[in-house]
């Protein structure tokens, strides 16, 4: 009797575990990835990156998320062979089902979570995310989630051998004041020079950052007949004119539209320092 | 039964709060206002436009000022409040006050008030008050006031009428007679608030401005002259005035004034030239200020006559506070500020400068423990213990930090930025950013040598308040000095003295002539069982305040005051002879004779005099423009400024002495031959070709004994690096006329010495090369080789006793064991000293010296310092007037290891506080090379307070190397009978690092003395500046004199060598420097 019983709740048991799992649709917008790269910016502008640095943040999750979308739309071309050093994405095992879009975002989210500093804050819309996705599908959730993070760790790899790990610690820009005729920092922020080893990061599209070669601008001199005091005048002039005819002039406007200066000084209060900002 | 340690700790703070009615130190207690009758409270109403985040000021608080405004023998005191109306409360004796407030009419009418100051301004012998106001900006009204006594305790607002009623940016002002005519004149000290326009050059401050410069106005009569711009009174639009002193600095008869000025610009050191006119000297006399200069304080604290100055910063102990507040400029930015905006050196904390009387002053804040008091408004010495000692109150607190890291983060982003700036939206959020600093007051005792004890919870108690203007004064007129505190948002604090008859005081109350009727500038010399005591009547002092005119001495036991000299403002003086203690004496002009006041000068006869031409040796050393810090940035100093090498001796075969200077990287050496009358320069292509190199140590000497000198030079400079051929020493020839480069020894380190003698008795001379480190990779051990010589090649001896002997600096050949053969003795940096005993050529390893000395050596002489007969040796090393910290208990220790795996090696150098270890460097520098601790830490308040062991992971800890420092006090190692113990120097010779030391009988006395001189730059602003160390002569244990009394200054400048030249059998001492021209002394000998 009782061994009867035991089998029945067993049974019972197994049975109730077996519950049919939900097996709804994922659906993932535009919207979400919008989201995602949301958090990323607020994130860096809470971590503080210089602009240089914040297009690599965006550039590394959002060619993983691409990769995967391109392996299931052919539509799209795969960048494996086009960017520096990326090879083929893996392909998801056959065995299981993958949403596509929703690894892009796990992919996503993941390589942006490496990148910033404050990972909780990426990790709080990463878990949201996650409950909503797996109560809709456990099975498809899953089985994509590890697809984009298999992704996100191939990325990964061909992001660290892209020399910005060696950068960081590289030396500072050594300023020379003695010399005129090179950059200097200026008052009140006295900003330091920003990525002065940004050129030995690997490049994504060209051969490397010494490809195009601007022209050299015109050699420093202050002889009123020299090409550079020339042009310096001329930014000069045509900066006193706008400053005169104020922030409406269309010169303004375009400056303002191509300012991506890190740093403004903020002499408001008590406040004097070189504080950092950013525009992504 | 055990007692639970928090229940202890609970229990006294229970104890503590519930005697909160009348709180008890030992030495002051504070009176309720429900005694007192002192209810005045300084109440800030905070709105939506105006709070600190829209005027920089908003918490500098209050005045407050105390004097008898009645004449009935008690102090009574006034407050001005930003906000709420100023008070004035009568004494009524017993500490029981009446507020007159409205009787007497001083309220005032201005929207924001600040500093108040009594004084006799019409000379009638009553005290008036004149209360500065904040106007023109965020709204504020009305003009600056002055109530003037009208002698029935009423007062009427007379600013306009003289003059003074400014509406500008006033936080003070002083009254003082500079121009000598006998009536008092004053000095208003304004401040700057940030605008585009307040930065730049510091050549701002040429262009006077209305509203922030500060004015000097003389006293007509009837009306007040504004003379600022004929007696060169700068009023830029970047001063911000916040402390203000004066005294006669320089004690030629006539007031100075020192200003302290916030943020970058300088402060202001104006030496009155005695014909109305002043001269800012600040850059002269002062290495370095206070960067965010507060309130200030003028006293003599070493006996020696002359005034010593204290300005305040706002440097945290808390490393809580520290780790996640904004401090000092980085290294290329204060670089820039000095060099290309003509400003001087500022450093973010308290700045006490002792005079070196009419030199340039001594720099001790860090070695006298008064440097960090956090955000610091009023410093006020006085005795207030009375034992013959000038104590310190510092009084403190903000309500909000807004140099909090996190909080500048924040409002750093141009989101928040764009918000603030356009609506008043992010404010609140941005205010509630900010954490609170109600830092407790602190109290110092003083004692001899310069040193301060804190004795804050003890002599008072710990308080919650946010204190800002103080003033002094006898409230009880029971002898010993009181304070009183105007506290924001909290009811005004008095300190009451309990000395009482426990020690013995004197107080002089001055009745002067014409209408300088309380003798403002009267100083008194007091002269008591041989020790003397100086002090100077001005009452305007600390902040925003001014303090009773009164002179108070404390006297401990002394019952009998043998003489005081009183100097009366116009240059006479009488003597007081024989004054019992424990009273009050009032003193009038009598019976007076013309002071001299060139007595107050150095006796000694200089013994160095100036060269006019240096003898025709004009080598300007210039340090090339490498950075260590931009490349390895966690060092604890740099390694790159160890030059020039000097080397004397004949280069050109004449016999006479020659001098060889190196040159730092890239820039050709330079070497003077000594001719009939002087020394000119001289070229030998071969030597000059080679300036790659960074020469930092040089030897001239024949070393393959072919009658002509050779020279050797030692390689440096840290920026070259692995097996760069640039780190090799060089090594040339003399044969004929021409220098022929030959070979050492390959050695690829950063050489810092080179010690030839013949060790193995051969008869041709032999090489110590000490390697001081790798660059690249500070922390590593260099080898330090001996080299053998055989008819002039060297050859590597592999000395095994030499294997990690550490980072050396300096080595010297001495028979240290008196067996007739030198042995060798090496220091360095993170070592010991180190005895190698040399027996027939072979060096061992001696055990003699007293352990855990491992310091931060630089410099060695033999001296036989104690005068018994045998040989002591003298240690240069780093001082104590730093921010490192060293003990046997607890050493400095710096990690070394490649923490970050990038398989390039980092350091963190830590201190001990209150038994745990704390990296010096805060999380930006941390980061600038430790990237993962970003995300460890990705908020300076999550950061702040962690120790090492939580910054880095246990397993990184455990791998990295960890070298020590017991020992940073210069001092010797006394030699008894053979074993060495260490004995420290006195504080004077302390204050930075000595650099070089040189034995000889300067003075031609027919003993020897030793020659100390030092100072350093090489380290992050957030150290400081080693730069007030004018060097000193060592004659004995206790014998030290100061350079400055020598005919010596040489502050503000870093040695390296001191040298004896012989130019025609006249002595001259020749001063080798890093980054400037060498100097040349002739000896004055008898």
């Amino acid at each position: 009797m009782n061994k009867i019983i035991t089998a029945l709740l067993s049974l019972i048991f197994a049975i109730s575990c077996k519950a049919p799992q939900k097996e709804e649709p994922i659906t993932i917008t535009p919207e979400d990835l919008d989201a995602s790269i949301n958090q990323v910016t607020d994130i860096m502008i809470h971590d503080i990156f210089s602009p240089p640095v914040a297009s690599r943040i965006f550039a590394y999750p959002n060619i993983a998320a691409y990769e995967i979308v391109a392996m299931a739309d052919e539509n799209y071309t795969s960048l494996a062979g086009q960017l520096n050093g990326l090879t083929a994405i893996p392909s998801p095992s056959t065995i299981d089902t993958v949403n596509y879009d929703l690894a892009a975002m796990v992919a996503h989210m993941e390589l942006s979570k490496r990148l910033i500093f404050s990972e909780d804050r990426m990790e709080m819309l990463r878990d949201s995310l996650y409950t909503i996705w797996e109560g809709k599908n456990p099975v498809l959730f899953t089985s994509s989630k590890e697809y984009g993070l298999q992704v996100a760790d191939h990325i990964a790899a061909w992001m660290k051998e892209d020399n910005y790990a060696q950068t960081r610690t590289m030396p500072k820009f050594t300023v020379d004041a003695d010399d005129e005729t090179r950059w200097q920092p200026t008052p009140p922020a006295y900003m330091d020079g920003i990525e002065p080893h940004w050129n030995k990061i690997r490049t994504f599209v060209i051969d490397s950052a010494a490809q195009f070669k601007p022209i050299p601008p015109p050699a420093f001199s202050l002889e009123k007949d020299s090409p550079f005091f020339k042009e310096l005048k001329e930014v000069y002039d045509i900066s006193n004119r706008i400053t005169e005819e104020g922030d409406t002039s269309e010169e303004i406007q375009i400056a303002q539209f191509w300012d991506c200066n890190p740093y403004v000084s903020v002499t408001r209060g008590h406040l004097m320092f070189a504080t950092k900002k950013i525009t992504p | 039964m055990h007692f639970n340690y928090t229940n202890i700790c609970l229990c006294l703070a229970l104890l503590i709060v519930t005697a909160c009615g009348d709180q008890q130190g030992s030495l002051f207690s504070n009176p309720p206002a429900s005694e007192t009758g002192i209810t005045f409270k300084n109440t800030l109403t905070e709105t939506n436009d105006l709070n600190i985040l829209d005027y920089l000021y908003f918490y500098n608080g209050g005045g407050v000022a105390i004097g008898d405004i009645d004449n009935d023998g008690l102090p009574d005191i006034f407050f001005s409040g930003n906000q709420v109306k100023n008070k004035l409360y009568r004494n009524k004796g017993n500490l029981q006050f009446e507020d007159i407030s409205k009787t007497a009419g001083i309220e005032g009418n201005s929207t924001w008030n600040t500093g108040s100051v009594m004084g006799d301004i019409n000379g009638d012998g009553l005290l008036d008050i004149y209360v500065c106001a904040v106007v023109g900006i965020n709204g504020f009204n009305g003009y600056n006031e002055l109530f003037l006594n009208n002698g029935d305790g009423s007062f009427t607002e007379s600013a306009a009428k003289y003059g003074l009623d400014f509406d500008s940016y006033s936080s003070n002002a002083a009254f003082l007679d500079f121009d000598m005519d006998g009536d008092l004149d004053m000095y208003l000290l304004n401040h700057a608030v940030h605008t585009q326009e307040s930065f730049g050059k510091a050549d701002l401050r040429l262009k006077r401005n209305y509203q922030t410069g500060d004015k000097l106005f003389r006293n007509d009569g009837d009306k007040f002259t504004d003379v600022s711009e004929a007696a060169g009174i700068y009023g830029g639009v970047n001063g911000y005035g916040l402390g203000l002193a004066v005294s006669d600095f320089n004690q030629d008869g006539y007031p100075d004034i020192y200003v302290g000025n916030d943020f970058h610009e300088d402060d202001y050191y104006y030496l009155n030239n005695g014909d109305g006119t002043f001269t800012e000297s600040s850059k002269q006399f002062f290495g370095h200020t206070s960067r965010f200069s507060m309130g200030n304080d003028v006293a003599d604290i070493n006996h020696d006559g002359w005034p010593d100055l204290i300005s305040l910063d706002m440097l945290p102990q808390d490393e809580n506070v520290l780790k996640s507040s904004e401090g000092d400029d980085n290294v290329q930015t204060q670089r820039l500020r000095t060099e290309r905006y003509g400003y001087g050196y500022q450093f973010t904390r308290n700045m006490l400068n002792i005079n070196q009387q009419n030199s340039t002053y001594l720099e001790t804040a860090l070695m006298s423990g008064v440097a960090a008091t956090d955000w610091s408004w009023s410093a006020l010495f006085g005795d207030y213990d009375q034992d013959g000692e000038q104590d310190l109150f510092i009084s403190n607190g903000i309500p909000k930090r807004p140099n909090d890291l996190d909080f500048i983060n924040f409002v750093s982003s141009e989101q928040i930025q764009n918000k603030m700036n356009n609506t008043k939206l992010m404010d609140q959020q941005a205010l509630d950013k900010m954490p609170t600093g109600n830092i407790h007051n602190y109290v110092f005792k003083g004692s001899e040598d310069l040193m301060f004890k804190d004795e804050s919870g003890k002599w008072i108690s710990k308080d919650t308040l946010v204190s800002g203007a103080t003033a002094m004064g006898d409230l009880d007129n029971d002898g010993d000095l009181d304070l009183v505190t105007n506290n924001l948002n909290g009811t005004a604090a008095l300190y009451i003295n309990k000395t009482n008859n426990k020690s013995n005081y004197l107080k002089l109350k001055i009745q002067y002539k014409d209408k300088n009727t309380f003798g403002l500038g009267t100083k008194a010399f007091s002269y008591a069982k041989g020790k003397l005591q100086y002090k100077e009547l001005y009452t305007v002092r600390g902040f925003q305040a001014s303090s009773e005119p009164i002179i108070h001495f404390g006297y401990g036991e002394i019952t009998q005051v043998d003489s005081i000299k009183v100097v009366w403002p116009d240059g006479s003086y009488q003597t007081l002879r024989d004054v019992a203690t424990n009273q009050t004496v009032i003193v009038n002009p009598e019976n007076t004779a013309k002071f001299d006041y060139t007595s107050l000068l150095p006796h000694q006869k200089p013994i160095f005099e100036k060269t006019e031409n240096n003898l025709g040796i004009n080598f300007n050393h210039i340090e090339d423009n490498y950075t260590d810090f931009n490349r390895q940035k966690l060092i604890p100093y740099q390694i790159s400024d160890r030059g020039p090498a000097t080397a004397i001796g004949d280069l050109n075969h004449d016999g006479k002495d020659d001098v060889f200077f190196g040159g730092s990287k890239y820039i050709p050496s330079q070497i003077y031959v000594q001719n009939d009358s002087a020394f000119a320069p001289f070229h030998i292509p071969q030597i000059a070709k080679d300036s790659i190199k960074e020469d930092v140590a040089a030897v001239i000497s024949d070393f393959n004994s072919d009658g002509k000198n050779d020279l050797i030079i030692g390689a440096g400079g840290g920026d070259f690096y692995n097996k760069m051929t640039a780190l090799l020493d060089s090594y040339y020839i003399q044969k004929n006329s021409e220098f022929d480069p030959a070979n050492l020894p390959e050695s690829f380190q950063n050489t810092s010495v080179i010690a030839p003698f013949d060790f193995d008795e051969d008869g041709d001379l032999d090489l110590f090369i000490g390697g001081q480190s790798i660059s690249n990779d500070f922390g590593k051990m260099p080898q330090s080789v001996l080299l053998t010589n055989n008819n002039g090649t060297f050859s590597n001896k592999n000395e095994d006793a030499l294997s990690d002997l550490g980072m050396v600096t300096d080595a010297i050949w001495t028979d240290f064991d008196s067996d007739g053969t030198k042995d060798l003795i090496v220091i360095g940096e993170w070592m010991s000293p180190t005895f190698f005993k040399n027996t027939k050529g072979q060096l061992s390893k001696v055990d003699v010296v007293q352990k855990d000395l491992n310091g931060l050596w630089q410099s060695i002489v033999p001296f036989d310092i104690d005068h018994d007969g045998d040989t002591d040796y003298l240690l240069g090393n780093w001082g104590t007037n730093t921010k490192f910290k060293a003990s046997a208990e607890h050493p400095m220790k710096m990690y070394y290891g490649d923490f970050d795996e990038n398989r390039q090696t980092e350091t963190i150098t830590t201190i001990e506080k209150e038994g745990k270890y704390y990296p010096i460097e805060g999380l930006d520098g941390l980061t600038s090379q430790l990237v993962f601790l970003k995300k460890k830490f990705n908020t300076y308040a999550s950061f702040a307070g962690s120790s090492i062991e939580q910054i880095l992971d246990k397993d990184v800890l455990e791998k990295a190397e960890i070298l020590k420092v017991q020992e940073l006090r210069s001092g010797y190692l006394k030699n008894e009978n053979g074993s060495y113990s260490f004995v420290p120097f006195h504080n004077k010779l302390q204050v930075s690092p000595i650099m070089t030391m040189l034995s000889y009988d300067f003075d031609s006395d027919g003993k020897e003395e030793v020659l100390a001189a030092g100072n350093y730059f090489g380290v992050k602003p957030y150290h400081g500046r080693f730069d007030s160390f004018g060097g000193a002569l060592i004659k004995g244990e206790n014998n030290v004199i100061l350079s400055a009394q020598i005919g010596l200054d040489l502050s503000q400048k870093s040695v390296r060598h001191l040298n004896i030249l012989d130019l025609k059998g006249e002595k001259h001492l020749l001063v080798t420097l890093n980054n400037a021209s060498t100097q040349v002394y002739r000896l004055n000998r008898k």
